[in-house]
């Protein structure tokens, strides 16, 4: 019981960074046309990464959930 | 070093306007807080994995938590780059700008025209043995205002000593273009000197 609740908070933990990290990309990708800057292709990578790895971990966490019910 | 950054601040700048300077923060800024963010990222690591191997077997929490420490880790990572990245000083032949576009963060412009100051000091200062090795320093620009004393900083630039000369040299040069000259030399007769207002009768009184 005590673990359900957890993957439940870790679930919204990952889906709340996952959007995070989906502004902060959208955000970045701005400001670069604004300024006219060229980004690292490792801090590029790095962003999208970031996203589909926190989507992962979010579903990863629900899978747990649903596997302990 | 002191280049500009790949038409960067064209957007910034205004037909006539050329840009002197454009740097960033000398890259070994970014080495304390990323090592920082490493160091920790690591011990949180080892800290979470031993926790729940030893004390509380559990893989799901194991695989959960690394993912979070490591999602956590790679997003300071990334956002102290982007923060270094996006700050910038730009020296162009009308205003000092320093430009500081924190993404979901603080959106800064510090400007100063040139043409409604005066530039009385171009300062040095490079501090340590690590610096000194680095060649990282501040370039500090003072400005004498009839009312009160301001400093524009530049602060911890690679090459402060090349940048600090080139901004006295071309600040100079601007102050001297913005004075009228009265009297002027031939360049055919340069015993003789004329009136600038007989050269261009027009600019008589500023009325054009």
């Amino acid at each position: 019981m005590k673990s359900n609740i957890i993957f439940v908070l870790l679930f919204f933990f990952f889906l709340i960074l996952t959007g995070y990290f989906c502004l902060y990309a959208h955000e970045v990708k701005k400001i670069k046309n604004h300024m006219s800057v060229k980004l690292p292709i490792l801090v590029e990578t790095l962003l999208v990464i970031n996203i589909f790895l926190a989507g992962a971990a979010a579903l990863i966490s629900i899978i747990f959930f649903l596997i302990e019910v | 070093m002191l280049k500009a950054l790949n038409g960067m601040a064209s957007p910034l700048t205004l037909p006539g306007e050329h840009i002197l300077i454009a740097v960033r923060k000398h890259w070994f800024v970014l080495f304390f807080p990323l090592f920082f963010i490493g160091l920790i990222g690591i011990a949180a690591l080892f800290g979470f994995t031993f926790l729940f191997v030893k004390f509380i077997p559990s893989f799901p929490f194991l695989l959960l938590s690394d993912l979070a420490v490591l999602l956590l880790a790679s997003a300071l990572f990334v956002q102290t780059l982007v923060n270094w990245r996006t700050h910038m000083y730009i020296v162009t032949s009308h205003k000092i700008l320093e430009l500081c576009m924190v993404p979901l963060g603080t959106h800064s412009t510090n400007g100063v025209l040139l043409d409604q100051v005066r530039c009385t000091e171009v300062d040095v200062k490079i501090n340590g043995i690590l610096n000194q090795y680095l060649d990282m320093g501040d370039v500090g620009i003072t400005f004498d205002r009839p009312t009160h004393q301001e400093e524009f900083t530049l602060s911890d630039i690679p090459n402060p000593n090349q940048a600090g000369a080139l901004l006295a040299d071309e600040l100079d040069i601007l102050r001297h273009e913005g004075t009228q000259q009265s009297w002027f030399k031939s360049k055919k007769a340069p015993h003789k000197v004329r009136y600038t207002e007989e050269l261009k009768p027009r600019y008589r009184f500023g009325v054009s």
